[in-house]
């Protein structure tokens, strides 16, 4: 056994796809980076094969794989040679789509994920603006409700696959003044009236395009807005982790290509009178980034492991993006300077490696973010919940299309209570006694500034306490602020962005998971709705 | 209609082969293996077959237990059943000896179209045909490269030199893949995800009641005695072009004396 995480099957499917990118892909490489594009029959051919819809249900064409399969791929990916293929590729099925997947209606995913499933569509997911990337709250395109349809108004950029694409999920801002619980994701056609796209020419990444896209009174099926209004915030931060995997796992795979092709070299290059890989001083360069990868590439799978087992690994993805793509972008200018004058001529693959590898520390949340997400986690001590949503099921199936789980229903919610007091003394006509079945847990809540700072509420199974300030030994202390905790409460603010936002502070995560499950939700605050 | 395919799970055609340590037989430590290609003509034909004209298709090799991911790669790629038969810890086999395994497995399974590459690339002894057609009494038509099914029969092209020969047999009958035949694919992942689920039934020489002793190691009709690899290529030697007639008469005494090929 070579490794924990794969297996047999595994390595199976990445003997296939390297076969199939070597054979299939690889020697047009230099025809569509110069085109700057890549043509329809690859994708088809990959949907054939089923390479589009690894993690997706067999109900949808897909092939209901898991994490390592997806890692077994993406690191295939980059002998493609071309960053900008693996880019097209990988955000088609793990960034466009996931929300559709997730949230979208039947009628959606008929339209929209199937086929891209099948290779016949292509996608593009819409989020950054010219002043709004990894600061989604700031976007400005908005959606406007007329009857039945969306009226759509705004810019976006950076968006692979914009030009080519046949559709897009576009984050659109549905209330102006909330800030991030105002933004929702609408999926459309790309031939829209009122849609013009403009390909951004780029350093590297020639074959994938990258679009400005302008969206002018641009009229959307009502029906097309993903899962439900305001929402879309907490839709695009599901599948940040997976995105920040994706992105640190192709750049491991470039690595893996960029140090054998450098062995290659070194083997067959010879100066005064021996190879290169017998200068010392190469050997343990070439040593050291050996050594580095390997630690990055564990990095990538332990993240793997900890979203396959359900964990948010918020902390974990944002490390193994940021330590995958920073040792990328070093390793190919140390891999360059090894192939000498070769290395910096188009001849030899170090040159277009080069050029791809420098994006990769910028697109998918630049390493700045990554390194702020790590600060908020060991330096501030946010922790990060799994991100569920409890407050809004997707919509049901619609009649004829594939059975898909819905989520349950949910009681109606109960009528709001005045104050952080109130909310308090609410707790225990609240609680669901199938929640807190066989649990006793006591939770100390400490809100600064309030006229209420201190709380004490104790589960014991069925039974809830609450009492005014702090009284024995907490298994699970939160501190917050009034006005967070009654936004939370209230459902105007969803306690997972609070988490992001450094907002809440948990002591304890699995506990505070469950006591946020262990009570019915109350209506929203006045003056909030 | 039914089809059985035997394959052999050789060292990838790319491997840098190098001797082992008594002489006679390959250093395995680096090799990767696969299927053997012209194996992978016949399992992709018996799979188109089967695909368009229903059916079932299992395939079987000798082989010991690493053959085994050859032989759910061929699951992945759409065979219904797999059978190995063990070769852990046997003395070298000659084709003789696989031949009558082979038979002595596939004997009781009923099938239509009995499936085989036609050489192995490993040994490359291209016997294992023959002999597995006269054993199951089978008529064998090797070099296929198009095939044509008729109710209880196939016309086959087969490759003859510097032309193409069609003959037509009753089935069942042995067909040997040559390359041209199709285009085997990949396996899907979907395909990948069913096959882990499958079981590979494993049979011993005994089960099948062959006694191995008789065809293996010194007992084998074929043994290997010696291996060595192809001299190692010398440098290019270039001949100046300076005087056209000179460098032909040049290059013809090269050949002549040095290369002796003239």
């Amino acid at each position: 056994m070579k490794s924990i995480y794969f297996g047999e099957e595994h390595e199976l499917f990445r003997q296939t796809v390297r076969q199939f990118v070597e054979s299939e892909v690889a020697p047009h490489a230099d025809e569509w980076e110069a085109a700057r594009r890549i043509p329809r029959s690859i994708w088809r051919r990959m949907g054939e094969v089923g390479f589009l819809g690894i993690l997706f249900p067999e109900a949808l064409g897909g092939s209901g794989a898991g994490l390592f399969h997806a890692l077994s791929f993406l690191e295939e990916l980059p002998r493609s040679r071309m960053g900008g293929f693996c880019a097209a590729v990988s955000v088609q099925q793990f960034i466009a789509t996931g929300a559709l997947f997730r949230r979208g209606t039947d009628a959606l995913r008929e339209r929209y994920l199937v086929p891209s499933i099948r290779g016949e569509k292509v996608g593009a997911i819409a989020i950054s603006e010219p002043d709004a990337g990894s600061d989604v709250a700031a976007i400005r395109t908005s959606a406007v409700r007329d009857g039945d349809e969306w009226v759509i108004d705004g810019a976006k950029t950076w968006i692979t696959n914009g030009v080519e694409g046949d559709f897009y999920v576009v984050a659109v801002k549905t209330d102006r003044d909330a800030g991030t619980g105002g933004i929702s994701l609408i999926a459309m056609d790309s031939d829209l009236p009122g849609i013009r796209t403009n390909r951004l020419q780029k350093m590297g990444w020639h074959s994938s395009d990258t679009a400005e896209i302008v969206f002018e009174g641009v009229r959307v099926p009502a029906a097309n807005l993903i899962g439900r209004v305001n929402r879309g915030f907490y839709y695009i931060m599901e599948t940040f982790a997976v995105e920040r995997l994706v992105t640190a796992a192709i750049g491991i795979g470039s690595s893996i290509l960029a140090l054998e092709e450098t062995r290659r070299y070194m083997e067959s290059r010879t100066a005064f009178g021996r190879p290169l890989n017998r200068f010392q001083a190469l050997r343990h360069r070439l040593a050291d980034l050996a050594t580095e990868l390997e630690a990055a590439r564990q990095l990538v799978y332990h993240t793997a492991w900890l979203l396959e087992n359900g964990e948010s690994a918020i902390r974990e993805s944002a490390m193994s993006k940021l330590l995958a793509t920073e040792l990328n972008k070093r390793l190919v200018d140390d891999c360059l300077q090894f192939f000498g004058a070769c290395g910096y001529v188009e001849e030899y693959p170090m040159e277009r490696f080069y050029r791809d590898a420098r994006v990769s520390t910028i697109v998918a949340g630049t390493s700045e973010i990554m390194r702020e997400i790590v600060g908020k986690t060991d330096l501030d001590g946010v922790v990060f919940g799994p991100v569920e949503d409890e407050v809004s099921p997707a919509p049901p199936p619609s009649p004829g299309a594939p059975a898909f789980p819905a989520a349950p229903a949910l009681p109606a919610p109960l009528p709001a209570p005045d104050g952080l007091a109130g909310f308090f003394r609410s707790l225990p006509s609240r609680v669901r006694p199938e929640k807190t079945a066989g649990w006793k847990s006591r939770f100390h809540f400490r809100f600064k500034g309030s006229s209420h700072p201190e709380w004490t509420v104790v589960i014991d199974g069925p039974s809830v306490t609450v009492a005014e300030g702090l009284d024995g030994a907490a298994d699970c202390v939160v501190q917050s602020s009034e006005k967070v905790y009654l936004g939370i409460e209230s459902g105007s603010q969803s306690a997972e962005t609070a988490f992001l936002m450094g907002k809440v502070k948990v002591s304890n995560l699995s506990e505070m998971m469950k006591y946020v499950k262990a009570f019915r939700p109350v209506a929203g605050t006045p003056g909030r709705q | 209609m039914n089809h059985i395919v035997c394959l052999a799970y050789v060292p990838d055609t790319e491997t840098k082969i190098k001797i082992g340590a008594d002489g006679k037989s390959i250093d395995e430590s680096d090799v990767k293996w696969i299927v053997s290609p012209y194996d992978e003509y016949a399992l992709e034909e018996a799979i188109k077959t089967k695909e368009t004209k229903g059916g079932t298709v299992t395939v079987v090799t000798f082989g010991p237990a690493k053959a085994d991911v050859g032989l759910r790669e061929c699951l992945a790629r759409g065979a219904n059943e797999a059978v190995r038969i063990a070769a852990d810890g046997l003395a070298q086999v000659d084709s003789l000896g696989v031949a009558k395994l082979l038979a002595a497995a596939i004997k009781p399974m009923p099938f239509d179209v009995l499936w085989l590459g036609n050489k192995g690339v490993g040994t490359d002894a291209q016997t294992l045909v023959p002999m597995l057609a006269e054993f199951l009494d089978l008529p064998h038509v090797n070099l296929v490269t198009k095939l044509e099914w008729k109710d209880g029969a196939v016309t086959c092209w087969r490759e003859i030199e510097g032309a193409k020969e069609v003959v037509e047999t009753p089935l069942p009958a042995l067909i040997a893949a040559q390359k041209g035949l199709n285009e085997p694919r990949y396996a899907s992942l979907k395909g990948i995800m069913a096959a882990k689920k499958k079981t590979i039934a494993v049979k011993t020489p005994a089960d099948l009641g062959v006694d191995v002793a008789a065809v293996s190691g010194d007992k084998a009709a074929v043994r290997w005695t010696k291996l060595e690899l192809p001299p190692a290529r010398q440098a290019v030697k270039l001949i100046p072009a300076d005087d056209p007639a000179k460098a032909a008469e040049e290059l013809l005494r090269l050949l002549r004396d040095e290369a002796k090929v003239l």
